[in-house]
């Protein structure tokens, strides 16, 4: 590979970022906080045929950019996204294969002190194999433990760190210390650009469910529109019928005229206390099911005590 | 969803993509009007608001037409589509009585997000007949349910669309004093790139300790740029008006040249590594205090700064000045 100066290489880093930008109808910006040269080289590997990473000084990205809006304006919307540690993953496939390619090469990486937690941390209870030397450290960090034969043993699940907080010194070599790397690196997809279109990763995962809801959204709003204006649409009729069935059970409640689907209201309603068996008879499984959460209780009962006799013998 | 099963539908939805691209180039060649007679902006809103909400609507239904076998009739097809063609027309039509005189910055903020909403159902009707693939369906559906909530959302008026993009050129300010701070803590070197095909780069030039002083009063002219625009954006914030013509003006002239900010503290940036040009360097920092003497002169013309921002706008002027004579003397000195 020729080696070339910093002038002519930015000349050429200018050139080639336009070209992708012609060449690629589609692009990911990607954050890349946290991921190291050694593992960016792994993705390109992984991406190789499929996706090309861009990756550069913000600065230089913007000059390119807007050097370009004259051939496509619609670059425009990406520049006020290129901030912070930010690259490119440029591709013609599948968004969402792609994407799939960036979320498979995360890495599994040890907590920092400093760094800021991108999911909850949770110890579960276990045995730590430590010695009980090490106790002031839980102490400090107060997670309940107790000394089981010879070694520390951590009594509940402890939550250690939330999302987004800042992870502490102490939290940090404790972790190290149980040989827990709780967090996964890798190229995380901040926004999508998609012939012209800026938008955010989260509608790559848009189910038939999320359609399904947003669609049933609309007919109710349609429903209740046809219903308050006094104006039958397909989706209004089934609530109509329903609601002039109610009214049926209603007269028939208060008066002599009865009809098959009456029945069982008038006979309710002419003695009280068949509803009270009927009622009964549907609240006894919920209740046979009472008792089995009973011993439950307990057991979390026992662990507190452990919890309240642990700090005495420390 | 397997393209060959709409053959005999892709002339309709060809004609409906050619007639949301005809809607989005009317509303990209709109320069706007001035009679504002009975415009009322909350009653614009509210009509965009359900607008918005049908044309979302109405595109959730062909993609769940069209995900499944069988794919509608012709019929069927015709009445979705002129559902989302009527849908189209209306945002359009409400989009047309916004006045220009409510701000050159809202009414262009406005045509970009209708557009983008146009663009993101013209794709979804251009994958539909074209790709087929359901997962790529469903998430255009989403772009279109993206756009047009943000439209059901907006609510926006002149200042607070000022406000909404100087954020952003802002954001890009202080990114690029960040990037620069961070450079001038090692030697200028190590450029953290990476792109297939390119020359590998002679990462030989570096700063010298003279040339890490003489940027100083550039990088000092790149952080006044950055307190310009939190000092500006909180002034506008405070006292930022658009009860009057006049005032919308003045906000719409300082968006203006604030815009002009963010793009020349990158050149001056990139002008600033090494192997360093002082010509360019000099030639580019001159530039920058211009742009900030000018949005200053325009800042202290207009409503937005009272007597309380007055001190703030005199200390970045002093600033600039003190700087750029600060580089004049270090450049005499060589």
């Amino acid at each position: 590979m020729v080696r070339v100066d910093k002038p002519t290489w930015k000349a050429n880093y200018f050139t080639k970022i336009t070209q992708l930008f012609d060449e690629y109808s589609r692009c990911f910006i990607v954050g890349a906080d946290n991921v190291g040269s050694k593992q960016m080289q792994e993705i390109r590997m992984a991406l190789r045929g499929c996706a090309v990473v861009l990756m550069g000084k913000n600065t230089m990205m913007r000059k390119a950019i807007r050097g370009h809006l004259e051939t496509n304006p619609n670059l425009e919307k990406l520049l006020p996204h290129i901030v912070n540690n930010v690259g490119f993953v440029f591709t013609n496939e599948d968004l969402v294969e792609v994407r799939d390619k960036l979320l498979a090469n995360k890495k599994k990486a040890p907590a920092r002190a400093g760094a800021i937690a991108p999911c909850p941390v949770t110890i579960p209870s276990q045995n730590t194999g430590l010695g009980p030397e090490k106790t002031s450290f839980f102490q400090a960090l107060q997670i309940p433990t107790k000394i089981s034969r010879g070694t520390i043993e951590i009594v509940n699940d402890v939550q250690l760190v939330k999302e987004g907080d800042k992870v502490g010194a102490s939290e940090a070599t404790l972790l190290n210390m149980l040989n827990i790397s709780p967090f996964t690196y890798g190229l995380v997809v901040q926004q999508v650009y998609d012939q012209g279109t800026v938008f955010s990763p989260r509608v790559l995962d848009i189910t038939d469910e999320d359609l399904m809801k947003s669609f049933q959204d609309g007919l109710a709003k349609v429903a209740s529109l046809s219903l308050s204006i006094g104006y039958p649409t397909i989706v209004s009729v089934p609530h109509s019928v329903v609601n002039g069935f109610k009214r049926l059970l209603a007269i028939a409640a208060v008066t002599d005229v009865t009809f098959k689907e009456a029945e069982q209201l008038k006979e309710f309603l002419a003695d009280p206390s068949k509803f009270a068996a009927a009622a009964a008879t549907a609240a006894a499984p919920a209740a046979a099911e009472a008792p089995k959460e009973e011993p439950k209780v307990e057991e979390e009962e026992e662990e507190s005590d452990e919890d309240f006799g642990m700090g005495l013998f420390d | 969803m397997a393209p060959a099963n709409i053959g005999p539908l892709k002339n309709m939805l060809q004609n409906t993509i050619d007639n949301l691209l005809l809607a989005e180039k009317e509303i990209e060649g709109k320069v706007g009007h001035h009679a504002d007679e009975g415009f009322h902006l909350g009653k614009f809103w509210t009509d965009i608001n359900t607008v918005a909400k049908k044309l979302s609507f109405d595109c959730t239904k062909i993609c769940i037409c069209f995900g499944k076998s069988p794919v509608p009739t012709p019929s069927e097809t015709s009445s979705l589509l002129t559902c989302v063609e009527q849908a189209v027309l209306s945002l359009v039509s409400v989009f047309h009585k916004l006045p220009l005189t409510l701000g050159i910055t809202l009414h262009t903020h406005v045509q970009y997000e209708v557009v983008k909403a146009v663009q993101a159902v013209k794709n979804l009707l251009k994958v539909i007949k074209d790709e087929g693939a359901e997962a790529v369906c469903r998430y255009s559906t989403g772009v279109v349910w993206e756009g047009c909530q943000y439209l059901e959302n907006a609510c926006l008026d002149n200042k607070s669309a000022v406000l909404l993009g100087m954020k952003s050129h802002n954001s890009m300010v202080a990114d690029a004093f960040r990037e620069i701070s961070e450079a001038l803590e090692g030697d200028g070197c190590g450029w953290n790139c990476l792109i297939d095909g390119i020359e590998e780069i002679e990462d030989t030039d570096k700063w010298t300790d003279e040339d890490k002083d003489l940027i100083g009063p550039s990088v000092n002219l790149i952080k006044a740029a950055k307190i310009l625009y939190k000092r500006l954006m909180a002034a506008i914030e405070k006292n930022g008006l658009c009860n009057s013509v006049d005032v919308v003006k003045e906000l719409d002239q300082l968006y203006e040249e604030c815009g002009l900010i963010s793009s020349q503290v990158d050149v001056l940036v990139q002008d600033l590594y090494p192997p360093l040009s002082v010509s360019s360097m000099e030639e580019q920092s001159h530039h920058l205090a211009n742009r900030l003497h000018a949005v200053l002169k325009t800042c202290v013309q207009s409503h937005v700064i009272g007597e309380t921002e007055q001190s703030h706008i005199e200390f970045i002027q002093k600033a600039i000045d003190h700087n750029l004579d600060c580089m004049g003397e270090k450049l005499s000195k060589r």
